[in-house]
Formats: C-alpha cells, structure tokens, sequence
C-alpha cells in the first residue's frame, strides 16, 4: 500500500504543468465580459495531443501510451490546476470508448486532436444508449464533431449531425457550452456497463481536486502579503480558520482521488463507491474553496482582475458534468 | 502507488483477526463502578500482553511488538471491526506515558515501568493542563522546588482522566520560575498514591465518571524521577507529538466507517414522524447520510496517504493536524445526525446503545473531540501556520 506519487508520476505532473503555466497561463478576463476567441486554439490543443494527453491511458495496442488512470488523474488534476480550456475529459473518455470497441481508427483520430468530442450530460439521467432521445447539457462543444454521453448504464459516441445544439452564455467565460437535444441520436459506439462512468467520476475528481488546491495557494499567498491593521491579513484567525478548512478539504479529496484511482484501476469490489466518492468530495472542495478564495480575497475576490472567480466558475462547471450532486449522493450512500 | 497488500500483511491481517476473535471480551466495558472499570481495563490489557499485543507500536527492546506503519493499520481497522474494547485506563500508559519514557526515560526507569505498563500492572495519567493553562500549555504554573534530592511539588492540574484510579503520573512542573515559559519545565513521574495529593472527580455531560482534578499539597517526589534534564521538559513532553501526528488516531478514524453504516441501517428501518416513511427515503436525511459517508471514507483515504507519507520520512508532518481536526468534525456531525435520526428515543440518555454507537449518549460524548488532545481552535492554527506557512498572529 503506498499512496504518494512515484517519481515517474511526479515528472509527468512537472511536465505538465510546465506546458500549462508557459502555454495557458490563468489570467483573468479584466473589462472583456464576453467571450470572444475560442475555447482552444488549434495550435495549441494540436500542441497538446502531440503531448500525448489524449491517448495517455489507452492500451498501446490501440494506439495509446498504455499508462494507466492513476497518470490520467495526475494529469487531469494539473488542468484543473491551470484552469485549462480544451476538451481533455470528453476526449480521454471517448478515446477509451473507441478503444473499448476496437476502433483504432477513431482512438487515433480523437488522440491526434483530429476530431474533438463535447461532453455532454443528459439534464434529465437519461442513460446512454445505443439510439438516444433526451435534453443534453454540451460542455466544450466549440469545434466538436462528437459528443460523448456517460451514464451508469453505459457510454456512447453521437455524431454532433445528430445532436440540436445552441450555445449558451456559458458561465465560465472560457469555455464553450450548449443546450442540445438528440431524437434517436445513433451511436457510433456504445460501450455497457460503468467502467467509462467510473473512469469519468475519477477524471472529473481529479479536475476538482486541481481547482481546489490552486484556489486555495492563490488566497493562501494573497493573505500573507495583503496587510491590514499594519499586519498580513494571514495572520487573523478568522481567515486562519477559512485555510485550515480549505488544506482540510484539499487533503481528503486528493487522498480519496488517488484511492478511487487504485481501486477502479484495480476493479476493487466496492471501486464505484470509491469513485463516487472521489467525486463527491472533489467537487465539494473546488466549490467551497473557491468561495471562501473569493472572500479571502475581499474587494479584488469580486473582480475578473483577480483570479478566485475563475476557479469558482470552473468547479461550478464541473459539478454539473457527467452527473449532479444528489445524483451522486444518491448513488454512493446504495453502494457498500 | 498502489492499494495491494503483500501475502505477509494478508498472513498478518488474518492472525489479527483470528486472535481478537477468540479473545476479545464477551462482555462489553462495564461502566459502573470505577475500580470495576479499571479491573476490566487491566485485565484486557493483561489478556493482549499474553497474546503478544501489548504496545504494537513499541520496540521489541521494550517488550512491544514493533509493528510497522501498515501493520499497524491492519491491527486497527481489525480491531475497529472487531469492536474491541476502548483501551480505558491503559490509554495514558500505552500511548504517551510509555512512548515518552522509551524516548526520554534512563535504562533503570525503562525497566521498573515499561514492564508494569505492558503487562496492565499499573494505570497512568496525564497531568498536564491546569487550570490557568489548556491551549497555552507552556504558562503552567504548577510549582516544584528542588529540596535536597527530591522535588516538593504544589499546585493544580485538571482534566485528568483516570486518577481517581491511577497509579503514576507524567507530571509537567514549573521548575524555573524565573526562565522563558518553554524553558522552566521540567517532566516527572508522580506515583500517584504519595501524600499530599488530593483527587476529585469532575463529573462530565456524557456521565463519565473518569475526568479528574488533581491537588498537590507538597507533595515530595524523588529528584531522580525527573525524566530528561530539569527544566528541559517541554521537549521530553513534545517527543510523542510524532505519535500524535502519526497514526495516533488511526483507530478512531475507523471506527467512524463503522459507526456510519450503522446508522445507514438504521435510518432504512427507522420511521419518521408520519409514522410510515422511512428516514432512508426521505432525500434531506439520505443525502445528509450519504455525505458524511463520503468525508468519513475520504478521511479514511487521508489516513492511508499520512501511513504513506510517513514511510518516507524520518518524523511525521504537521499533515496530521489535518486528520486530527476532521475526525472531530466528523464525529460531531455523525453522533449530531444520530440523534436527529433517534427521533423520540434520544430521550433516553444511553437507550439499549450504551458503550458506543448511535445514542444520546454518544452526542454527548462527542463534544470531547474538538476539545481533548488539543482542541480543535489550535489543530486549524496548526495546520494555517505550519502546512500552509501562514503568519503567527
């Protein structure tokens, strides 16, 4: 039993990260309050798939790096970090349904960057299915030739031909999201069973758990150097106590990523459990920490000058890919 | 990383559980008469030495079993599922008493006490915080003046468990008045049934009878039971803090999963005011129920990293603050959930729960959490200062 990173782990996390803070910096959005260049530029995600991001779990005998979801959650826990755009979670995910169904040709396609799939969550549980009718929420929808559906049940590839979308002022201004609407959307793959719905809880975790731990060094630094009554606000109990809560949080749900990650790789009998977990914890923490970032952060947490409200609207994002909250709570409390 | 066990911690994770099966008591901790208390306790106590688990986390020198980080872990999560008894009044004795003195203690008082502690011979307590000094433990002002070779000890301590039952004591002294707080304190073994010394018991909200006050009237200990250097008892003192911070709550963290899914089962057959619907069905009570599974099992997790975050390096980090703060939020949550779910029969003080579990009891007992073994005020200090490097107010 051992759950810290090994040194090969810690150099694919540096290695990521690295990209991202020189490539995709966090910035925020000043006086442009509406969004206007796209979710990721063609470069940029070409830049990334050569990478290898996209294919990093898939067997190599599909065309993947053959790595594990262990890595997958470094990986996704460093774009939660970096707020990153781009439709790294539905793309993984997708890859591994093509994967699933032998289809090296679409694996290829997705881990190339040459197509680009949007996530999209049915608004009312609808599982995916082989021909699919029901209201979907499209997150990373700008550009997506595909969108891919996780449920318990199952997950599907739909062509976007299929799919009515309009986009939406999204709420977090850097990504792109639709409502959208499939009558008898056919898949082009369906794969049963939860093993891609686990998968997703995991990735969306570790999402969160980035968020999290970014938000809270972002408010943690400002309150050791933003003085008030000739003193570091830092040094007040009041926001001590805000802190102490935020490391908490950020503790527990990256110890529950890592261990969800182990037991859904490891097909552990209580491995759904443990990914609902993962789930539930994870988001709770993006969104409470970047709330309490945001108070932290006084005045300048209300801005787009400051960065607290780009985690606070990323995790809110979050929270309402793949599944929603009482849905997972409803899930976890039935498992052992 | 990886969640495997190896083929000798499954070997051990089996022997564990064989043996706590064939020897745990039959009977549950009594929880009348205190020196029926302490009978029951030391003889448990006598029951894991016979069997070779006396001090699992002590060196073999010392007659412990030395068990490593994970074996540990096994030991305590067979132990939480087992519901083995509550250590009681060996809890001093085993976990800090004992641990100090193989730290700090000379070869000849290792000798005369290590064996007495194993072997449930004697009971230790703590006598640390006073009156004047809880969370600012170093401004104690307990008084000890060297007198030829003995110390003559006056003043108070307070909230110590188990001395109305105790045999010795770890004793924190002020024996520089005129030096730095940190500087004057000297660490000392107090043989509880010398005179001079006063208890009372102070009874407690959860009805517990083992929360004491201490009085020292002159008391006369020889100056050879100073443990380290005269004055230098902070340090002998902070020298467990590695306990503390390391899998000190490992089996409270545990039995937390227990408690859960205890109450998971009863909210299924409990109905709610309607007189049909069950708690389980009503979406507030099984998400609220679901929730805390999900922080208490992450706890879990948590405590899984700290063992693996230990394994490689020399002392444990301050992290462990963290486990320490969400064990008692979630064991206030839990037992506050608990008595939402009893409905009408938390009236009943204990109800046919006593000794653990869901009960009005057990809320009451919960609010000890955040207060013992520093209170939770000082945990979140902790952890904003040191984990995360925040400035000292």
């Amino acid at each position: 039993m051992d759950l810290m990173q090994s040194d090969e782990q810690n150099e694919i996390q540096r290695t990521v990260a690295a990209f991202l803070a020189e490539k995709m910096p966090v910035q925020g959005h000043g006086h442009d309050q509406a969004r206007t260049a796209p979710e990721i530029s063609d470069e940029l995600w070409a830049a990334c798939c050569v990478l290898g991001w996209l294919g990093l779990g898939v067997p190599e005998s599909m065309g993947g790096v053959g790595y594990g979801l262990t890595e997958e959650a470094v990986v996704f826990r460093e774009i939660g970090r970096g707020v990153a755009p781009g439709p790294f979670l539905p793309g993984v995910l997708a890859a591994h349904v093509a994967a699933a169904a032998g289809d090296a040709g679409l694996v290829q396609q997705i881990v190339s960057g040459e197509i680009r799939v949007a996530m999209a969550t049915p608004t009312h549980a609808t599982p995916a299915a082989q021909s699919f009718s029901g209201e979907l929420s499209l997150v990373h929808v700008e550009k997506a030739t595909h969108a891919l559906v996780v449920s318990p049940e199952g997950a599907a590839i739909y062509s976007m031909d299929e799919i009515s979308a309009r986009a939406i002022d999204a709420v977090d201004m850097s990504l792109s999201i639709a409502s959208g609407a499939a009558n008898a959307a056919k898949a082009l793959h369906f794969a049963s069973g939860d093993a891609i719905y686990r998968r997703a809880l995991v990735l969306s975790a570790a999402i969160s758990v980035g968020l999290a731990l970014e938000v809270m060094r972002t408010a943690v630094d400002y309150s050791k150097v933003r003085e008030q009554f000739g003193k570091p606000i830092g040094s007040f109990q009041a926001l001590k106590n805000y802190a102490a809560y935020m490391a908490a949080r950020c503790e527990l749900a990256e110890s529950q990523l890592f261990f969800a990650a182990l037991a859904v790789e490891g097909n552990f009998e209580n491995a759904l459990g443990e990914a609902l977990t993962a789930r539930y914890t994870a988001t709770e923490a993006a969104r409470l920490n970047s709330e309490h970032a945001i108070q932290m952060h006084g005045g300048y947490g209300y801005t787009t000058e400051y960065m607290p409200y780009r985690f606070a609207t990323r995790a809110h994002v979050v929270e309402r890919m793949i599944a929603v909250r009482p849905q997972v709570l409803d899930e976890l409390v039935r498992t052992s | 990383m990886n969640l495997e066990f190896t083929v000798e911690e499954k070997a051990f994770r089996e022997e564990v559980r064989t043996w706590l099966a064939e020897n745990k008591p039959s009977e549950a901790r009594p929880d009348s008469d205190d020196m029926v208390q302490r009978d029951f306790d030391l003889a448990w106590q006598r029951k894991l030495y016979d069997g070779g688990w006396a001090g699992i986390a002590w060196p073999k020198a010392y007659g412990g079993r030395e068990l490593g980080n994970i074996a540990q872990l096994i030991w305590h999560e067979e132990y939480a599922r087992a519901r083995a008894p509550w250590l009681g009044a060996n809890f001093v004795g085993i976990n800090h008493g004992g641990p100090t003195l193989i730290a700090r203690a000379s070869e000849e008082h290792k000798a005369f006490h290590l064996p007495k502690i194993l072997k449930g011979e004697v009971v230790w307590c703590q006598g640390f915080s006073e009156p004047g000094s809880g969370s600012d433990l170093a401004s104690l002002s307990t008084r000890a003046v060297v007198d030829g070779d003995q110390l003559v000890i006056t003043g108070q301590k307070i909230w110590t468990s188990f001395a109305h039952v105790a045999d010795y004591q770890e004793l924190l002294v002020r024996t520089d008045p005129n030096a730095p707080k940190h500087k004057g304190i000297s660490w000392v073994i107090c043989d509880m049934h010398l005179p001079g010394i006063t208890i009372r018991q102070i009874p407690t909200i959860n009805r517990g009878a083992e929360f004491c006050e201490v009085f020292y009237d002159e008391v006369r200990v020889p100056l050879s039971n100073v443990v380290g250097d005269l004055n230098d008892g902070w340090s002998v003192a902070m020298s467990t803090l590695a306990f503390e911070r390391g899998t000190g709550f490992m089996s409270s963290i545990i039995e937390l999963s227990t408690t859960i899914n205890e109450l998971i089962e009863l909210a299924k057959s409990k109905k709610m005011i309607d007189g049909k619907s069950k708690y389980f069905d009503d979406d507030e009570y099984r998400r609220k129920l679901s929730a805390l599974k999900a922080e208490i099992t992450a706890l879990r997790s948590a405590t899984y990293r700290a063992i693996s975050r230990n394994m490689r390096q020399s002392a444990p980090g301050p992290e462990g603050s963290i486990l320490k703060l969400m064990l008692s939020d979630l064991t206030q949550k839990l037992a506050r959930l608990g008595v939402e779910i009893l409905g009408f029969d938390a009236l009943d003080f204990a109800g046919e729960r006593r000794g653990g579990g869901v009960s009005s009891a057990n809320w009451l007992g919960s609010f000890a959490a955040s207060l013992g073994g520093g209170t939770t005020e000082i945990q979140r200090n902790i952890v904003s200062e040191r984990v995360l490097g925040m400035p000292r107010g």
